[in-house]
């Protein structure tokens, strides 16, 4: 298992090819899109980045969960239905994060959320399930 | 054709070019490129962008020092440009500032884009890891492939070559809602591209078009591609002096490569904003020779008939014609195809003046129409029409036309400029100087 540093150092490398931003601005608190300006078509760049990096695979809306998005069972009028907020909390049990209340702007949620900090927790966890050096 | 045979002449929205932007080997400014290709100088040299040194042919003329990060306002955004829509975003900015406009001067459903772009421009650099993966035995399996490209291949990999891209970044940064319209057609690319563009304003389609080409094949594959094909000039002693159109020593064309822009704008609205006129764009026609894939009829009818349309489209005389901007890039058939065609249009004596820019920048394939074009509308501001260097001796067709290797000047008539692909595929446009 990579140590929460290497994983960072890696990290901070594929956000900063894939979003152009400073190595300084990628710090574990900023999230994707209110800090570092990430845009739907750059999410697809950073899974492909993380699996190069740490040679592990991650299924399609495993770590953004864009399919959850369209979802009308989860998503009604913009915002998180109790349903979606549930599910949106069970698809990000690999971090601790505050729960997520019903009724909120889906898109708000969403740019705060991902932050550099969850893709670390994100890639520890499927280092851990593959049991490789990752 | 004259005038009295187009009746709705008087009623047709006239447009005229109020906004240039090029990116070129002769320099990233309108300035740099002017004082270059009127000085006499050639974007042409050794190739300096990637190591040649195997390659049987190792100049170009390059865009050197060209910072991608300098034009563009989304700056992650160059990671799905290739280097072609770099170029064409650069140039666009470039022209769009130098027109004038802002947001308060246009609706932006009535300002368009028509672009001319290239073929795929894929580089095998990018599948480089795939391939090498799904090598089985000195074969490609495709087995592996299938499960290797899944992880290997950049999944953004597409949007950088896609043709219509160079004209989706340029509308999306000008937030031009207007027709968005792109036409591969190799070297009369951008031409096609300028001329609808024409049309569309002067049909009540648009009042601005942010019209142009783009193209960046100077790669190793893209060195290889031409030269397979047995189209580039050999390497000589010194590369400034390898491209020759025209001249009886023509031996191939020279790669290069660029961007440049023309904003066109009805003239109305360009009077209304007070905008700077740099010349009148007044005709465009195209034709082609339905003769064989790689090389145009002997006689260049399509480039005849192209010529003609267009200035029956500008209501233009031959006689009226103060210079023409000749495609000639070099290829003996394709220069000597172009030239008959040219003799027949202009057949007293003496002929027309004429330039070959490529002599200068070398083939910019899809981009160099607008090259051309940009040219020759600063030939008509600027009353200075640009030299053909490396011309001594001309081909016999054309020895009547005037050349001259330095610059000299320009009357205020129209100015015809040519565009010739391979199979036989010809635009042409006229452009006039703007009367006030």
């Amino acid at each position: 298992m990579p140590s929460r540093q290497e994983v960072f150092d890696k990290v901070q490398n594929c956000l900063v090819q894939a979003l152009g931003v400073k190595p300084l601005d990628v710090v574990p608190e900023a999230a994707l899109v209110d800090d570092l300006g990430a845009e739907s078509i750059d999410f697809v760049d950073i899974i492909y980045r993380l699996e190069k990096s740490f040679d592990i695979k991650i299924p399609r809306g495993e770590l953004f969960p864009q399919d959850l998005l369209r979802n009308p069972a989860y998503v009604n009028a913009g915002r998180l239905t109790a349903v979606g907020a549930e599910e949106l909390g069970k698809r990000l049990d690999f971090t601790a994060i505050t729960p997520i209340e019903p009724g909120q702007e889906v898109e708000k949620v969403l740019g705060k959320l991902f932050t550099v900090g969850l893709i670390i927790d994100f890639v520890l966890s499927k280092c851990s399930q593959a049991a490789t050096n990752c | 054709m004259t005038a009295a045979n187009f009746p709705f002449q008087a009623q047709q929205r006239r447009v005229v070019v109020t906004g240039l932007g090029i990116i070129s080997s002769l320099g990233l400014t309108l300035d740099e490129f002017w004082q270059g290709l009127t000085g006499g100088q050639s974007g042409v040299s050794r190739l300096s962008n990637f190591c040649a040194d195997p390659l049987p042919v190792q100049i170009a003329g390059e865009v050197r020092n060209f910072a991608p990060e300098r034009f563009m306002q989304n700056r992650k955004s160059i990671k799905i440009m290739g280097r072609h829509i770099q170029l064409a975003v650069a140039a666009a900015r470039n022209a769009f500032q130098h027109s004038g406009l802002s947001p308060e001067n246009f609706q932006p459903e009535k300002l368009g884009v028509s672009f001319g772009t290239g073929t795929l421009n894929a580089e095998y650099q990018d599948f480089k890891d795939v391939l090498s993966a799904s090598l089985n035995q000195g074969k490609l399996d495709y087995h592996i492939f299938g499960r290797e490209s899944q992880q290997q291949v950049f999944p953004l990999w597409l949007l950088k070559y896609i043709p219509n891209m160079a004209a989706s970044h340029v509308s999306i940064m000008l937030n031009a809602r207007g027709p968005s319209n792109t036409i591969t057609t190799l070297c009369t690319s951008s031409a096609h591209a300028i001329g609808e563009g024409f049309w569309m304003i002067r049909n009540g389609q648009a009042d601005l078009m942010i019209t142009g080409g783009t193209d960046a094949q100077v790669t190793p594959l893209g060195m290889v591609k031409f030269y397979r094909l047995g189209l580039l000039a050999e390497d000589g002693a010194e590369p400034s002096q390898a491209s020759r159109p025209f001249d009886q020593g023509h031996r191939g064309m020279v790669m290069g490569e660029g961007a440049a822009v023309l904003v066109l704008e009805e003239r109305e609205h360009a009077l209304r904003r007070k905008a700077a006129v740099y010349a009148e764009i007044s005709g465009y026609g195209a034709a082609a020779d339905t003769w064989d894939p790689m090389e145009p009829n002997p006689d260049g009818p399509s480039l005849e008939i192209a010529a003609r349309h267009a200035l029956s489209d500008a209501a233009c005389r031959e006689k009226e014609v103060d210079s023409l901007f000749l495609a000639g890039n070099g290829i003996p058939f394709m220069d000597c195809a172009e030239a008959r065609a040219m003799r027949r249009l202009f057949p007293g004596a003496p002929g027309p003046r004429a330039a070959a820019i490529k002599s200068s920048l070398g083939h910019t394939h899809s981009a160099s129409g607008a090259l051309a074009s940009l040219a020759a509308v600063l030939s008509l501001q600027r009353r200075t029409l640009p030299p053909t260097i490396n011309l001594q001796s001309p081909i016999r067709e054309l020895e009547a036309f005037r050349f001259s290797s330095t610059a000299r000047s320009l009357e205020a008539g129209s100015v015809l400029v040519n565009n010739f692909s391979f199979g036989g595929n010809s635009a042409c446009l006229v452009f006039r100087a703007h009367n006030e």
